[in-house]
């Protein structure tokens, strides 16, 4: 801009410069021959005309010497010298085939009258290419700066896109994910180390929260099993004391739920941390979710729920992955849902497969729960019912996430209009083995 | 029977010592791989119970010595670690069962019955009787007293895994494992569930009851 602004000044002083030129070029010629009639007289002055006249090209000066009355004298013909007045004059008027334009100027000498004309056309060339030049240099200097202006916003763009990602990665969970500064010194890459020291730090406080619950239970778990066996023992000692007996029992019970907590915290910690990813073969979902009908139907019954699987044994739902952690994924939905759906509920279990992938789904029509606690419900140890007075260790669906994760799969909670609907989608197992890490 | 055991844990030493041997079992111990090693190939043992972390040389290749001089003495595994990825790997070495510390002496005690049956039995029937309750193995199909018993799939698996383990006490984990294939604890009552219908089929409407009940241990079919 600041470049077109001044190429357009300087342009103006120029064409101005050289306007003037002409101008004064006219009036010399015309000066000179006057100087002449004054030194040399009046036929010094016809002569020096036709002198002048022969020399010079009509298309650049014009000359006309002739009488008050328009009769010509000598110089270049014009076709109507008393009409011309002083200034631009067209060069038809003059004459001329062009009509370029002439700066004319017309001197009273004695009794005659000298006309000298100058065309424009040489200094409007002149202009012209300096226009020229000014702006194509100004195009190039506007180009330049648009590509430069480009690269370095499209650079800042694509970092922060960058940076962006990262959190998005973080947030799903890769808590490793940092930023790539290469080096860079300046706002953005400063900004970046920053974000990064409050990654490392925050990978740091999850990985270590989740280390203590999984060694609490690895520690606890021998003197709660000592405790189990002591227990048992009493209870075989008590059996003539049934009513003792029935509290050992129940003691007994209770250490088994602890138990079962801490086996389900080391394994979600183990299943994090990737074990059995070796292990991954090609597993069926719809073979998978006909064994888990099989063992829960009568279970539903006895409950009073509804168990009804619908799933396609012919359809391809290979899936690459665990059998066994995979089992358990589905068990723990179905557990899940019979233990919240309550009486004459139905709960359905459903697998199918598609251009995008294979899927195992678990709905009842219960209560559900409501949908700002979707995030939180996977969380370990959540629970709804903030009392924490529903059975259950609320490790259920944090062991389904650990499970899903494993297998890269998605995991998604939404409304079954009534009730919860859960659905895990898994990469067909054709592309699984190319992506495979 | 006769048991080696090598495990360098003492409390579980202790304690499984204890236990066999008021079951009234003899039983050598080790608490190194390779004493444990000597002892398996000199001595001929109905079965083997091996801790995986040993000092000297560890279960594992304790085994595949073992299993590489043609020894097929029965393997129980102990191990500390809840492995998800352990299980696997012992098993696939040849190990029989497997079982993670803590456990229940009488968990160990029933999968230590169901490994060390005698080979003669393992000779393909196709028929098994426990009483008067009757399983054809071909045309899947159950009778007791000569009356025909309708059974669904599951409950017929149930029923045979039972009736060839007669007399031993399957525990509910060894039930989800082998009926099932369920290799983690249900929060549910599966194998109960699944209990109490065969029941109701091959028991109530007779005067024997066959199917018992041992209580924090797990289930036996049995006169």
């Amino acid at each position: 801009m600041a470049n077109l602004g001044a190429g357009w000044i300087a342009f103006q002083a120029i064409h101005d410069d050289l306007d003037r030129r002409v101008e004064q070029a006219a009036v010399l010629m015309s000066v000179e021959l006057a100087d002449t009639f004054e030194r040399d007289g009046r036929d010094a002055l016809v002569e020096a005309t036709r002198a002048r006249a022969t020399a010079l090209d009509p298309e650049d000066d014009i000359v006309w010497l002739g009488l008050a009355d328009g009769t010509f004298l000598a110089g270049h013909r014009l076709p109507d010298p008393q009409d011309l007045a002083v200034g631009d004059v067209s060069g038809t008027r003059l004459g001329q085939d062009d009509d370029d334009t002439y700066l004319l100027t017309s001197r009273q000498i004695g009794d005659l009258r000298l006309i000298t004309a100058r065309s424009y056309e040489d200094t409007d060339d002149i202009a012209r290419t300096v226009l020229k030049a000014i702006g194509a240099a100004t195009l190039i200097v506007t180009l330049l700066a648009a590509l430069v202006a480009f690269i370095l916003s499209r650079r800042g763009q694509l970092r922060i896109e960058a940076i962006s990602s990262v959190l998005s990665k973080v947030a799903a969970g890769e808590m490793q994910q940092r930023i790539e500064t290469h080096g860079h010194s300046d706002d953005l890459g400063r900004l970046s180390e920053r974000i990064n020291d409050a990654l490392e730090q925050l990978e740091a406080t999850v990985v270590g929260i989740k280390q203590v619950s999984a060694d609490i239970a690895h520690d606890l778990r021998t003197p709660i099993n000592r405790l189990g066996i002591q227990v048992e023992s009493l209870t075989l000692e008590a059996s003539n004391h049934p009513a003792l007996q029935d509290k050992l029992n129940q003691a007994s019970s209770n250490i088994r739920q602890i138990t079962n907590t801490f086996d389900a915290l080391l394994r979600i910690s183990q299943i994090e941390a990737g074990a059995r990813k070796a292990k991954f073969r090609a597993v069926p979902i719809a073979g998978i979710a006909a064994a888990l009908y099989e063992a829960y139907a009568a279970v539903c019954d006895d409950a009073g729920q509804t168990l009804l699987v619908s799933s396609n044994m012919d359809a391809n739902t290979l899936v690459h992955g665990d059998q066994d952690l995979l089992t358990q994924l589905g068990a723990n939905l179905i557990e899940n849902a019979i233990r919240h759906a309550g009486q004459g509920a139905t709960i359905r279990l459903e697998t199918g497969s598609g251009l995008n992938g294979v899927w195992l789904s678990v709905s009842d029509d219960g209560p559900g729960i409501p949908p700002e606690e979707y995030e939180r419900v996977t969380e370990r140890f959540y629970r709804l019912d903030k009392a924490r007075h529903t059975p259950g260790s609320g490790l259920g669906l944090a062991l389904v996430k650990a499970i899903a994760d494993l297998h890269k799969a998605r995991l998604r909670l939404s409304d079954a209009k009534p009730g919860l609907a859960v659905r895990v989608e898994f990469k067909p197992f054709s592309e699984a083995l190319k992506s495979r890490d | 029977m006769k048991i080696l055991l090598v495990e360098d844990d003492d409390v579980t030493r202790k304690y499984v010592l204890d236990g066999l041997r008021g079951a009234g079992h003899v039983v050598d111990d080790a608490t190194d791989g390779i004493d444990g090693l000597t002892l398996a190939l000199r001595a001929s043992y109905d079965a083997a119970i091996l801790d995986r972390m040993l000092p000297g040389m560890d279960g594992l290749s304790m085994l595949k010595a073992m299993r590489g001089a043609n020894v097929q003495t029965p393997v129980l595994f102990l191990t500390a670690v809840s492995g998800v990825d352990d299980r696997v790997e012992g098993l696939e070495a040849g190990a029989d069962d497997y079982l993670t510390k803590p456990f229940a002496f009488s968990e160990l005690s029933a999968r230590l019955g169901a490994i060390s049956r005698r080979p003669t039995q393992v000779v393909e029937q196709t028929r098994l009787t426990v009483a008067d309750l009757e399983m054809d193995l071909v045309r899947r199909s159950v009778t007791r007293a000569g009356q025909p018993i309708e059974l669904l799939t599951k409950e017929f698996q149930l029923l045979e895994y039972f009736m060839r383990s007669e007399g031993r006490v399957l525990s509910r984990t060894m039930l989800l494992e082998q009926v099932w294939d369920f290799h983690f604890d249900p929060q549910t009552t599966v194998v109960e569930t699944h209990i109490s219908r065969l029941r109701a089929k091959i028991d109530k409407p007779f005067e024997t009851e066959l199917l018992h009940t041992i209580k924090n241990v797990g289930y036996t079919l049995r006169v």
